[in-house]
């Protein structure tokens, strides 16, 4: 039996249009960005154009690289979005950062923002975001490098052209934007200053003026819903006023947080991006305004100085398509299994004698293991000692009693570990100085060290973090950053130690931080300060046993 | 009972390969991604998984039969906890640097699910020379994916190899990649890399044959 197929024309909605293409918003959107490009060139100088050069070259790459085979492939490049995405991009970059870095992200935008979800329309995140968490999170010290404008529009930055995966060369004065400005220092930035854009910052975020006219301008020609932008400045200029009248001095004023940082950049060109947004004008309130109210609630945003980025990113998230996960099959492929009804009595006997070879065998696991496991701790330990305290030959634990140092003997119920200290002597017997270790919060979890203490000298000889677990690549740098460690290879432990930023040491009882890592450096001397108020006297009126003059 | 006959260069390949653990079917990713961020971590770790999965596999499957159905989880449980307990004090001894980088992750080989599921639906069910093969071709393949994202991460994360500098002095380092969220970057593109050569195979073997016939 057959059927005659019937000639249907199957189509799905929209049936009615209003005349906005993809091409059409991303061409308008383009013409905005050129704008601020423009500006930003003049601003900036010729390192904006190879910024925004190396970031769209590089999506237009990934884009035709990853678009699939079959006649869509250049046609999908026409669409301008990739390009789009480059310009954006570049726009949230500061202008000396690496052309290569500029190019990865670029390609990250692309390929993780975009084709990984199944190309322009599915994509949850703004693609351009995308790349610039990318970029945020593999060179956080790189990207929150700002510089001051450059002398003339020829004068590019040298670390630009830092060769791929090599670092630029520290040629730019680095310049501390107005949110940072105000975040680290307490200092507010002129508001004219932040509206006319003659401040430093990324590339596309300085202009206020601009930016502004040009969220009119979209917002007539219908390119957005106007509700995007206005929600979110609007819950920014809210939420900041009643910060700002609660507390002035540490809040600063709605003027100033809309004015500074990317907030008007991400107001106008990255709340709007057509395809992460909401459909209805209820939703784009609510989704304009949420982010702002997140970014204030949630301590991970409020970290960092430059909130905007990451809340965007966050606010852009649609529901996924749910798709079943892949099962494979093969892995599973095994033979049927009885169930038995074995009687209670026999599980309960199985069960124990697995537990009790199980115990046997590991009692006797550990009892063949521990020695080595301890002469590894003891081996550690002196290792630490002599490396932090110069010139020790041997050392002996000791312990507060009646309010001296007294030795500790072996026959003590072994104290807490941050009760003893160990007392080091040279080659003639004489006291060298001392080992403390001492524990404390990081930023991550306790911080575990060792310094070493020299009573004649009155100041800390060594120090060696011997546990944490800070950020890796960032805080874990107070574990082997030399120029920080160097700062306790003599360091006056009066009046009192002191953490101060990087390069500001002046006094013998400061200590330098390491940048980026400024949180870890200071919990390293809290840390020993604290140990130095418990132990110091007790370690300075104890007299040289022998030897000593 | 198994239909086809016992293949025992079948059953150690099959992980390293055509049903990697944690390429292919995904398991075990919570130290796959947790340790990997340097080649060394992530060989020890292989290591330590190994001698844990090719132990209890080989008890599980000389004990199947006395191990009741209806406890069988909690004493795989206690089988895997012992060698895992072994390994944990093994490394305290021999390796105390690698210890300390591992830390908790080498008792949390207890609950990793490859462990398990190759207890439950291979070794108590086949006899110990299939379960040897088995946990060792698995084992294998878990090192192997191990190593590979840990190489990945420790390149661009720091810049050297097995902590044998590679990319000099001025390699800016990609503090992402030895952060977790670099596990979840580097894990997802070797699968997507995976998949991608899975899927060139059969169709480059197609074309192959319409040419020659």
């Amino acid at each position: 039996m057959t059927f005659a197929e019937p000639q249907l024309t199957l189509a799905s909605a929209p049936f009615l249009h209003s005349g906005m293409s993809t091409n059409r918003v991303m061409y308008e959107v383009l013409f905005g960005a050129a704008v601020v490009v423009a500006f930003a060139s003049w601003l900036f100088g010729a390192s904006v154009l190879l910024l925004v050069g190396a970031c769209v070259l590089a999506a237009l790459a990934t884009e035709i690289a990853l678009g699939g085979r079959g006649p869509g492939r250049f046609a999908r490049v026409g669409d301008g979005s990739a390009i789009l995405t480059g310009v954006l991009l570049a726009l949230t970059l500061p202008p000396a950062m690496p052309l290569w870095m500029a190019a990865l992200g670029g390609a990250v935008s692309i390929a993780l923002g975009k084709v990984i979800w199944g190309g322009l329309g599915f994509n949850r995140f703004n693609p351009a975001l995308v790349g610039r968490a990318f970029l945020q999170a593999a060179f956080p010290t790189v990207i929150t490098t700002w510089s001051d404008p450059p002398a003339s529009f020829w004068d590019t930055h040298s670390s630009n052209f830092a060769a791929p995966l090599m670092r630029g060369s520290v040629d730019a004065m680095s310049a501390a934007t107005p949110l940072g400005l105000q975040k680290f220092e307490k200092v507010g930035t002129d508001t004219w200053l932040l509206f006319s854009g003659e401040c430093t910052g990324s590339l596309g975020e300085t202009s206020g003026v601009l930016l502004i006219a040009l969220g009119l301008w979209f917002a007539i020609r219908r390119v957005f819903d106007w509700r995007l932008p206005v929600a979110t400045l609007a819950a920014t200029v809210g939420l900041s006023a009643c910060f700002h009248f609660v507390a002035p001095a540490s809040f600063p004023s709605p003027l100033f947080m809309l004015g500074s940082g990317g907030l008007l950049f991400a107001a106008v060109f990255m709340v709007t991006d057509p395809v992460t947004t909401p459909l209805t004008a209820k939703g784009a309130w609510w989704f304009g305004g949420g982010g702002r109210v997140d970014r204030r609630a949630d301590p991970s945003v409020r970290r960092t100085p430059r909130g905007s980025d990451v809340c965007d990113l966050v606010d852009e998230r649609r529901d996924p398509a749910d798709r079943s996960p892949h099962a494979t099959d093969a892995l599973w492929r095994c033979a049927p299994m009885t169930v038995d009804r074995a009687s209670s009595l026999r599980l309960v006997v199985s069960a124990s004698l697995a537990g009790l070879i199980s115990g046997l065998l590991l009692s006797g696991v550990y009892l063949w293991t521990l020695p080595a496991i301890q002469r590894n701790q003891a081996e550690a330990l002196e290792r630490a000692i002599f490396a932090v305290v110069p010139g020790a030959i041997r050392f002996r634990a000791e312990v507060e009693r009646d309010g001296t140092l007294r030795a500790m003997a072996s026959s003590d119920t072994p104290p807490e570990p941050d009760q003893v200290i160990y007392r080091v002597e040279g080659s003639d017997g004489s006291l060298v100085g001392y080992a403390v270790p001492a524990k404390g919060p990081g930023f991550m979890d306790d911080i575990t060290l060792l310094y070493g203490f020299d009573s004649a000298k009155r100041a800390v000889v060594g120090m060696q973090v011997l546990e944490s677990r800070e950020t890796p690549g960032l805080g874990d740098k107070i574990t082997r950053d030399e120029r920080f460690l160097a700062n306790f290879s003599e360091l006056a432990v009066d009046p009192a130690i002191e953490a101060v930023k990087a390069g500001k040491k002046t006094a013998a009882h400061q200590v330098d931080c390491i940048t980026g890592a400024t949180i870890s450096s200071k919990a390293v001397v809290s840390i020993i300060h604290r140990s130095l108020t418990r132990w110091r006297e007790l370690m300075a009126t104890r007299k040289p046993s022998q030897g000593a003059p | 009972m198994s239909v086809d006959p016992p293949n025992h260069v079948e059953e150690l390949m099959k992980g390293f390969w055509r049903e990697n653990p944690v390429f292919i079917a995904a398991l075990g990713l919570c130290p796959a991604m947790a340790v990997t961020n340097s080649f060394m971590n992530g060989l020890v770790m292989g290591l330590a998984s190994t001698f844990v999965l090719v132990g209890s596999s080989c008890l599980v499957s000389a004990l199947r039969r006395f191990i009741p159905k209806a406890v069988r989880i909690t004493i795989f449980i206690i089988i895997i906890a012992t060698f895992v307990t072994m390994v944990d004090f093994a490394l305290a001894a021999l390796l105390p640097e690698a210890h300390r980088q591992l830390g908790a992750f080498i008792s949390l080989i207890v609950v990793n699910c490859l462990i398990l599921g190759r207890q439950e639906a291979f070794a108590s069910r086949q006899p110990l020379s299939l379960a040897l093969a088995d946990a060792l071709g698995m084992s294998a393949g878990f090192t192997l994916a191990l190593v590979s994202i840990g190489s990945v991460r420790e390149i661009l994360g720091t810049g050297s190899l097995a902590g044998v500098d590679i990319l000099g002095p001025n390699f800016e380092p990609w503090a992402i990649m030895v952060l977790p969220p670099g596990g979840f970057f580097c894990l997802g593109l070797l699968i997507a890399g995976f998949a991608w050569f899975e899927q060139r195979k059969p169709a480059e073997a197609e074309t192959d044959a319409g040419e020659r016939s």
